[in-house]
């Protein structure tokens, strides 16, 4: 695993399995940094370079980047910069969630592919990000798509039966896509890494700030206070009734609860946004005497900014995305390869494409095996 | 940190249409944006386009992208990549 980073990145995944068990997982996350680009530059021509990138997950990159601006220019956001992050923040998870939900799941399952949600979506959401009318209304057409009206006790309470009902009824598209998925997730990619909490926000980003500054390798392995966290929907969803019942029961989170989240955290985005309530966005960041940093948390979690900046412009800049916790070293997607056991190569290739997608759809990856 | 690939459709029809970024050519799934005309830059992500791109945008991404691939070569004279930003008045020492 040792050839040139492509730029658009990639995970590589390496695999010893003696025909029957998985015995040594490799997770290896490259990306290139931007600070070669950035370098000597003002600060505020990252606002400018950075979004053009990552235009992907754009708007929580350009959210950074503001951010990041704002520390450096006044020592913190301010509150109305905030409420607007949020809100295209919101706006950006949904359009993530119903991607994935609607176009990448059904393909690997073979069921029809549902692209209206996240098509009209896309058309409107300069408008969506201001007119809350408009967005309130098309949350209420889309979650009644998605949801139904029929035996959704689930969605805000531990009640697996409600769940399995629903599954079970089959009433919309989503509910008949996650009822042919429960199986073949249930069980795949355990991981007994802690989550990541909202409330360890600000305290890694105190820790993280001199360790960027530091540690040249941070951000392509990246711990807080020595300990390597499970980052996005799922640690976001874990207080949620029906996941915390689940995961008392189960004990470690698996690749159908991955997903279960995502579900939860797309009908509580889209019920928040049909009811006018504001959006809250998880945002910490530091300034120091040179360098700043901003982290949020995004649809596929914290996504972290870092610059150091000198009078005559930008030193180094570097990104640590939420795939670099998830595809660590020492990860939660190496420990949930490490429990996998298939009787043959195509289908060992199909449960690390399910995992996979469960723990981040958005990794591409290439996948070694090595027979031992 | 996905990079999103600015690709200019060929060919196209309901679902797939054949796009080309200097001389790459894929298949992209059409199903986020509809069918587009021949001639539409699309913003690709793997294998969907995922937004359709105004030639300006396509032009400004395109070189982003190639001036990150002229970093990672090593190369150090960046500015071309960025044409329409003010140039840096001064240049720090790289670390």
């Amino acid at each position: 695993m040792t050839t040139a980073i492509p730029a658009e990145g990639r995970v590589e995944l390496r695999l010893e399995w003696d025909g029957r068990v998985v015995q040594r997982a490799e997770v290896r996350s490259r990306r290139p940094q931007p600070a070669a680009l950035l370098t000597g530059r003002a600060p505020g021509q990252a606002r400018a370079i950075i979004p053009r990138l990552y235009s992907l997950c754009g708007d929580a990159q350009s959210v950074a980047v503001e951010a990041l601006e704002a520390v450096l220019r006044s020592g913190a956001p301010d509150s109305n910069a905030i409420a607007d992050w949020a809100e295209r923040i919101r706006l950006e998870n949904i359009r993530e969630h119903l991607w994935r939900l609607g176009l990448d799941w059904p393909r690997v399952v073979g069921e029809p592919q549902q692209p209206a949600p996240v098509r009209e979506l896309l058309g409107e959401r300069t408008r969506f990000a201001t007119d809350r009318e408009a967005a309130g209304n098309w949350a209420g057409k889309t979650f009644a798509d998605l949801f139904g009206h029929a035996n959704l006790a689930w969605l805000e309470n531990p009640e697996p039966d409600s769940l399995a009902q629903w599954l079970e009824e089959a009433p919309t598209p989503l509910a008949g896509l996650l009822a042919r998925l429960r199986p073949r997730l249930t069980g795949l990619g355990p991981s007994a890494l802690p989550f990541f909490r909202g409330r360890d926000l600000q305290p890694m980003v105190q820790t993280a700030l001199p360790r960027l500054q530091s540690d040249p390798d941070f951000h392509w392995r990246p711990d807080h206070q020595g300990q390597v966290f499970e980052m996005g929907p799922l640690p976001r969803q874990a207080a949620h009734p029906l996941i915390a019942a689940m995961l008392a029961c189960q004990g470690v989170p698996d690749s159908w609860l991955r997903v279960l989240a995502r579900v939860l955290e797309l009908a509580g985005a889209l019920d928040s946004l049909q009811r006018g309530i504001e959006p809250r966005l998880g945002i910490a960041w530091q300034r120091g005497a040179h360098e700043s940093m901003v982290a949020l948390e995004m649809v596929r979690g914290v996504l972290m900014h870092w610059q150091e900046a000198v009078p005559d412009g930008i030193r180094d800049y570097r990104i640590v995305a939420p795939t670099e916790w998830n595809f660590h070293p020492e990860g939660p997607a190496r420990e949930g390869l490490l429990q996998l056991q298939a009787p043959d190569e195509p289908q060992l290739r199909e449960m690390v494409t399910l995992q996979v997608m469960a723990l981040d759809p958005c990794v591409q990856y290439e996948l070694e095996i090595l027979h031992a | 940190m996905c990079l999103g690939i600015p690709m200019q459709v060929l060919e196209t029809d309901e679902c797939v249409a054949l796009c080309e970024r200097r001389g790459e050519r894929r298949r992209l799934n059409m199903m986020l944006i509809g069918p587009q005309p021949v001639g539409t830059w699309v913003l690709a992500l793997q294998d969907h386009a995922r937004e359709v791109l105004t030639p300006e945008q396509a032009r400004q991404i395109d070189e982003a992208v190639l001036g990150l691939e002229a970093a990672m070569r090593g190369e150090t004279d960046l500015d071309g990549f960025f044409s329409d930003l003010e140039l840096p008045s001064a240049v720090g020492p790289p670390r």
